[in-house]
């Protein structure tokens, strides 16, 4: 048996700048040039690296409509090492997608943990409301350990008063059929028509390479 | 193209006391905010930070 070689302090610089400009790339050739880069930021050990990517400045990729700016979208990873020490695996991932000008509270959220608390790995929460979807989960049963804690939460009012459509985990297929990146923007260029540079179907493309 | 950065443990608490002295708020309520999503975007970026570096700590 082959024992997992430990990796070098070397790797993980170029992984992680590799990550990060690949998530800079792809946002510039759909968005264009002037969005800030995403940057990995690291702790400085090299027997269990982790890393963060993240993008740099407060604002987030600014999304315009023939140029008016309508949706924000953040980014980012936090990153280990896979079982194997041999590339840079994604423990956690998170799409947040916002409306520019309006409350604080996102739209949507795609979001991805590797080892999740009984939740799906791989889910989107949506940050909507329906009577319906409400009074169901006003009914949640305690068959579960969700379920369980759901009624507490709403119960103690420590996840505010009524329950929202938003604390639901659509499972969106497991870890190796999560959405990226690519698949996020993909979305919000085809179902909102956001403003993007030509040839942005081959760059995004490339970039689920 | 970004350069790597990397932190010593001391760095990132420091990093993160100094992103709690930005928000302007304590750690709860900066939580209690978010929880009810009223927190300003630049502070919601400070929660979001804090994250990264509690996991990098956590490492």
């Amino acid at each position: 048996m082959t024992l997992p070689t430990p990796p070098r302090a070397g790797d993980l610089r170029v992984e992680a700048e590799k990550f990060a400009n690949d998530w800079t790339n792809t946002v510039r050739a759909v968005v264009g040039a002037h969005v800030p880069p995403f940057v990995p930021v690291a702790k400085d050990t090299a027997v269990r690296a982790a890393v963060v990517v993240r993008q740099s400045g407060n604002d987030g990729i600014v999304l315009t409509v023939d140029s008016v700016p309508v949706l924000t979208l953040d980014a980012s990873a936090h990153c280990i090492w896979d079982h194997r020490g041999s590339y840079l695996a994604v423990a956690e991932s998170k799409f947040k997608v916002s409306a520019v000008g309006l409350a604080s509270e996102p739209l949507f959220r795609y979001e991805f943990c590797r080892t999740p608390n009984r939740s799906p790995m791989a889910h989107l929460h949506v940050h909507a409301h329906r009577d319906a979807v409400t009074f169901v989960m006003t009914r949640c049963g305690g068959a579960s350990k969700r379920g369980r804690r759901r009624l507490l939460d709403y119960d103690r009012g420590t996840k505010g008063n009524l329950p929202v459509m938003a604390h639901l985990h659509f499972p969106l297929g497991g870890s190796r059929f999560r959405p990226c990146l690519e698949d996020v923007l993909q979305m919000l260029t085809d179902e909102i028509g956001i403003d993007c540079l030509e040839g942005v179907d081959q760059a995004l493309a490339d970039g689920r390479e | 193209m970004p350069t790597l950065e990397i932190l010593s443990t001391d760095e990132i608490r420091d990093r993160r006391a100094h992103l709690l002295v930005q928000a302007g708020l304590s750690e709860g309520e900066l939580r209690r905010r978010a929880d009810d999503y009223s927190l300003t975007r630049e502070q919601a970026v400070i929660l979001d930070r804090i994250a990264d570096l509690d996991f990098l700590l956590e490492a």
